[in-house]
C-alpha cells in the first residue's frame, strides 16, 4: 500500500510543477519569465520538456507545448468555453512555436524566447506522470498493475492466472461505449478525442486540441489512440492534429508505436501492428 | 389427433393390439417418457434475441456483437480473402466467403445459442453464445477504458 501512496505523491509532484493553474508551479513561473529569463526546474520537469520538443520534433510540429497562449483564449477550463475573436488568435499565433524553448543542460533551465509566449504542459503531463507512476511502482517490488490517469493508462506485468489486461477503447460518439478493445501488457494506451473538453457553438465543436498552425481546433479526426511501450499523450494529441493521412504514415513509420485513428466521418483506421489485436465491439 | 388415428387403418389397430399387451407398468413407464420429453423444451436454450455474436479468424477473436443490433456486415479476413457475416434481426450468417465449397454461406441463418458456422478454408468461425455464459462474460470484462 505504501508503493501505491509513493505513485500518488509522483504524480501529485508532476501535477503541481506543471499545472498553469497553480501560480507557484514551474510551468507558471516559465511563462511569467518569457522573453525574460530562464526558471531553474526540477529533474523531472526538464526531462519532460526534453520530451515534449522530440514529439515536437517527430510530429513536425503538430503537437507543441508554446500553444498555451491561443489555448488561453479558449477558457475550456471553465467548462463552458469562449470562441475567440479571429483577431485575437492572429495576434497570439506569432508567440507559437517549439523552437523558442530554451534549456540549458548544465543549469538545467528552461526559458521562452518571445514575450507573452505561454506553455501548456496539459497534452504532455498526463502521460508523464502515468510513466514516473509505473516506474515508481516497479522500484518499489511491485509485479503487475495498472496506472490509469483519467484514460491515459499504462500497464505491466499479469493478472492473476497469468492473464493479460484487457483495456477498451471509447466509442468518440458513443460516451458509454467501447468501440473495440484489446489485450495488453508492458505497454500503455492513450487516446486524444475532440469529446473530452469541449464546446458547441452555431453548430460547430470547438474542442481543446488546437493546431499550432491555425490556433483552431484541429478538424480531421474524432480520435486517436497510440499505444506504445511508455505513455505518450503527446504522440495521440500530435497525430490528431496531423490528420488521418499523415497520422497514420507517421505511426508505421514508427516501428515503436501502433494507432487507431477515427477520422471525422467517423471512419476507422488502424495501423498494420495493431489490426490483428483489436477485438471490435457492437458500437463500430 | 392421436386418439383418432388409433383406430384408424391397419396402424390403428396393429397400435391397439400392442397398447392392450402392455403391462400397467409399461403404460406409467411410457408415461413417464413422454412428460419428460415434453418437459426439456423448457430446458432448452432461448431462440434468438438474447444472444452474442463472436466472430473469430486465424488470429482469435476479432468481434463481439449483440445478436439483435441493426441489420450490419462485417468484413473478416482470411488466408482466403475476406469474407462477410451478416447480423441482424437475433440472427447471423455467412453472406459470402471466398472459399471454393460454400458449405458456410450454404449453412444458412444461425440464431439459437451454441449454433456454429465454421469456414475451415477461410478460417472464420461464428458462434452464438448467451449474454450469461462464462465466455460472454469473461469478454465483455474491461480492465480500463481509454478515453
Amino acid at each position: 500500500m505504501a508503493a501505491i501512496g509513493r505513485a500518488f505523491e509522483v504524480m501529485q509532484e508532476i501535477e503541481n510543477q506543471a499545472s498553469k493553474r497553480i501560480p507557484s508551479s514551474l510551468t507558471s513561473r516559465i511563462n511569467q519569465a518569457a522573453g525574460r529569463g530562464s526558471i531553474p526546474v526540477s529533474a523531472d520537469f526538464f526531462e519532460m520538456i526534453k520530451k515534449s520538443l522530440e514529439y515536437s520534433r517527430l510530429t513536425e510540429g503538430a503537437f507543441d507545448i508554446t500553444i498555451g497562449a491561443v489555448t488561453e483564449l479558449y477558457h475550456f477550463e471553465d467548462g463552458q468555453g469562449t470562441l475567440p475573436d479571429p483577431s485575437a488568435i492572429r495576434q497570439k499565433l506569432p508567440l507559437v512555436g517549439y523552437q523558442q524553448i530554451q534549456l540549458d543542460e548544465e543549469r538545467r533551465t528552461v526559458g521562452l524566447g518571445r514575450p507573452g509566449a505561454m506553455i501548456d504542459l496539459g497534452g504532455i503531463a498526463k502521460g508523464f506522470a502515468v510513466n514516473k507512476a509505473v516506474e515508481s511502482l516497479k522500484e518499489s517490488g511491485i509485479k503487475a498493475g495498472i496506472v490509469n490517469a483519467g484514460g491515459d493508462i499504462r500497464l505491466f506485468g499479469y493478472k492473476p492466472g497469468h492473464k493479460l489486461w484487457r483495456i477498451g477503447i471509447q466509442h468518440p460518439r458513443k460516451p458509454d461505449q467501447v468501440i473495440a478493445s484489446l489485450e495488453i501488457t508492458d505497454q500503455s494506451i492513450v487516446t486524444s478525442g475532440d469529446y473530452e473538453r469541449f464546446f458547441i457553438r452555431g453548430g460547430v465543436r470547438y474542442h481543446h486540441i488546437l493546431d499550432p498552425k491555425t490556433g483552431y481546433p484541429a478538424r480531421g479526426c474524432q480520435s486517436v489512440t497510440i499505444v506504445s511501450e511508455t505513455a505518450t499523450d503527446a504522440m495521440s494529441a500530435g497525430i490528431f492534429v496531423l490528420g488521418p493521412e499523415k497520422g497514420m504514415a507517421l505511426i508505421e513509420r514508427l516501428p515503436q508505436i501502433e494507432g487507431l485513428i477515427i477520422d471525422r466521418e467517423g471512419k476507422a483506421f488502424v495501423s498494420s501492428g495493431l489490426r490483428s489485436r483489436l477485438v471490435w465491439r457492437d458500437s463500430h | 389427433m392421436f386418439p383418432l388415428a388409433f383406430d384408424q387403418g391397419w396402424f390403428g389397430g396393429i397400435a391397439i393390439k400392442v397398447f392392450r399387451r402392455l403391462t400397467w407398468g409399461d403404460r406409467i413407464l411410457i408415461l413417464l417418457l413422454m412428460l419428460i420429453s415434453l418437459g426439456s423444451f423448457f430446458f432448452l436454450p432461448a431462440r434468438g434475441k438474447n444472444g452474442r455474436v463472436i466472430i473469430q479468424a486465424e488470429q482469435g477473436i476479432i468481434g463481439l456483437y449483440s445478436l439483435d443490433s441493426p441489420r450490419r456486415v462485417i468484413s473478416v479476413s482470411g488466408p482466403l480473402g475476406s469474407s462477410r457475416v451478416e447480423i441482424g434481426g437475433g440472427r447471423v450468417r455467412m453472406l459470402s466467403s471466398p472459399c471454393p465449397n460454400q458449405v458456410c454461406t450454404k449453412a444458412g441463418w444461425i440464431e439459437q445459442q451454441g449454433q456454429m458456422i465454421c469456414c475451415v478454408p477461410n478460417q472464420v468461425l461464428i458462434r452464438i453464445v448467451g449474454d450469461e455464459s462464462k465466455e460472454n462474460e469473461s469478454s465483455l470484462h474491461l480492465d480500463g477504458v481509454t478515453r
